[in-house]
């Protein structure tokens, strides 16, 4: 039995050892693992646990590494699943959830692979949270896990927060966190205009935003959990925090501390600012590039808004971008650049698309078709980008770079104003 | 802002309850007309009403209207026509009184990306501003951008968006 099991790990690493991490390897023909996902049947907390069988649907779905089969075998938790009916369907993996709540309100989902092909018990795992209301992040750590024990490429950014500003009203907009498909989503900042959330420490306990409930527009760093609160700097006309480098030590931001929209360099242990860009017109959207020695950022310098770069400590700037005349944002990870561009240079034009560049090569890659797709966020591994689409209805959606795919979450409710991951 | 509401809210009962008062005055018992004491009770600077093509104030004791300025699809130069409304709103808003602050707030439409948006906004309040200081203003006048935060019209049209692509005016004490 060891030695089947054994044989399918080689399998699954060797089809996901393909994946190098170059970002523009389209794999086509790859055969994936086929998983089955299912509710035992003894399972008493079936409400939550059908929403949890999605999610988890859907993690595996965009996680790329396996396809989902749509089965209807049962079992009950301790039992072992229907082999047979199982294999015949070609299934070479088998979830069984099942999960319990105690007096606590403690909500815990259990889950059980099997191995059809070895037909063994691969893993147990059990995944408890205080709050029920935020099952889908137990469907996000059980793919984690089953993708882990495959030794399948990370896929640990399903488990971490985006946090987004959503308008509330005209002149309102609260900061929400939720997790990344926006099915759990918890207000952290109400009242008045707030604005740009940047999540400021690796370990999303804090977050900078800007708040207008001070005399000027005002960058206010935020513990959520104990809501202790430092003002960092504030500017007439407007502020925002674009970027903040991997160690949380240095910010990009926009300020016009003279009327005059510029990027700024901010030390958070020196609280010390240095402008770098001195345009005369719109130079914003900073992102860290090349190991924070350069940016990327937005400007109107040419009549348009445009992608260009500057090396941090030098005056010379660059161009960036060729395609189209309206590109105005722009997100970054290491050396590679994701920004949006209008296709049409008037308002009536409504499609924005998010092409994908290198600070090293002149490649160009379009990531979306129709539509208008903005606010591009890459994840912490560079791998994946969130982004919203509007389409008649809005979205969140994901793009798997190294597997050319993407997928869509309707989101019901308010316009969002900015996102971060 | 608070301090413009409760004004607003205290000349209007002012006024309300004096048209009540007029409408069951009996003729025999005229009294001078109330209207010109509390005109004169409105401070310089407050705001009496909101139009749809700007606000208006009492401004050297008049009724004053500070109208919005508009701009063309992602441009924050003005145009002639709307370079006239700024410096016609100069003329008026130079009389206000020095103590005043006039906060000019830039807007745009919702197309865009979330920062531009924001820096456009800017611009175009700074437009509006480098207007008003050539034009006599002397009192302190601050910019804020709301971005597309504050629209004033919701549809998908272009008439709409255009309404939204504004320059505002609020004077504060």
């Amino acid at each position: 039995m060891k030695k089947i099991f054994l044989l399918i790990s080689i399998f699954i690493s060797s089809v996901f050892a393909e994946v190098d991490g170059h970002l523009d390897i389209v794999k086509k023909g790859m055969v994936l693992p086929k998983i089955g996902i299912s509710i035992a049947s003894d399972s008493l907390e079936r409400d939550t646990l059908s929403k949890i069988k999605k999610a988890l649907t859907d993690d595996f779905n965009v996680s790329g590494h396996f396809e989902v089969a749509n089965i209807s075998s049962v079992s009950a938790y301790d039992s072992l699943p229907d082999i047979l009916g199982l294999s015949n369907q070609g299934v070479n993996l088998f979830v069984n959830l099942s999960a319990k709540k105690d007096t606590n309100g403690n909500y815990t989902l259990m889950t059980k692979l099997y191995d059809i092909n070895s037909r063994a018990l691969v893993l147990e795992k059990n995944y408890t949270t205080s709050l029920e209301e935020r099952f889908v992040f137990l469907a996000h750590k059980a793919a984690i896990s089953i993708n882990d024990h495959f030794k399948a490429p990370s896929i640990s950014w399903m488990d971490r927060f985006v946090v987004f500003s959503v308008y509330e009203a005209s002149g309102k907009a609260d900061i929400m966190i939720g997790d990344y498909t926006l099915t759990y989503k918890k207000r952290v900042v109400s009242g008045g205009l707030n604005i740009f959330p940047k999540w400021a420490d690796k370990e999303q306990k804090t977050i900078y935003y800007t708040s207008y409930n001070y005399k000027k527009p005002t960058l206010v760093k935020l513990n959520i959990y104990n809501r202790s609160k430092d003002v960092i700097m504030d500017s007439d006309g407007m502020l925002a925090c674009s970027d903040v480098n991997a160690d949380g030590t240095k910010l990009l931001i926009t300020a016009s501390p003279t009327g005059q929209p510029d990027i700024f360099l901010y030390d958070t242990r020196t609280r010390a600012k240095k402008q770098i860009t001195t345009y005369s017109g719109i130079d914003v959207g900073g992102q860290f590039v090349e190991n924070d020695s350069k940016i990327v950022f937005v400007s109107d310098r040419l009549g348009n808004p445009n992608i260009f770069a500057q090396t941090i400590g030098s005056s010379g700037v660059e161009r960036l971008v060729f395609h189209s005349n309206n590109n105005s944002s722009v997100t970054s990870s290491g050396n590679n650049v994701i920004f949006s561009s209008k296709d049409a240079s008037n308002e009536l034009g409504k499609s924005f698309n998010l092409y994908l560049i290198s600070t090293k090569s002149d490649s160009l890659k379009r990531l979306t078709s129709s539509g208008i797709n903005q606010f591009p966020k890459f994840s912490t591994d560079g791998q994946s980008v969130l982004f919203l689409k509007t389409d008649g209805t809005s979205s969140i959606g994901i793009i798997r770079l190294e597997h050319n795919k993407s997928f869509l979450f309707p989101l019901t409710g308010k316009r969002i104003q900015s996102i971060d991951w | 802002m608070k301090k413009l509401g409760l004004y607003s809210v205290l000349v209007s009962a002012l006024l309300f309850t004096t048209g009540c008062s007029e409408k069951n005055a009996d003729v025999n018992d005229v009294v001078a007309p109330s209207t010109a004491p509390v005109e004169a009770a409105i401070q310089d600077g407050t705001l009496l009403e909101r139009a749809g093509n700007g606000n208006y104030y009492m401004i050297n004791g008049q009724r004053v209207l500070i109208e919005h300025v508009y701009f063309d699809f992602d441009k924050y130069n003005l145009t002639p026509a709307n370079k006239d409304k700024a410096v016609s709103n100069s003329s008026k808003l130079s009389q206000v009184s020095s103590d005043t602050t006039i906060k000019v707030f830039g807007n745009t439409d919702e197309w865009g990306s979330d920062e531009y948006n924001y820096a456009l906004g800017l611009k175009r309040a700074n437009s509006v501003k480098d207007v008003l200081v050539a034009n006599g203003v002397t009192t302190n006048v601050t910019m804020v951008s709301l971005g597309e935060s504050n629209p004033v019209c919701t549809e998908k049209t272009k008439e709409c968006w255009a309404q939204n692509r504004r320059v505002e005016h609020e004077l504060e004490k």
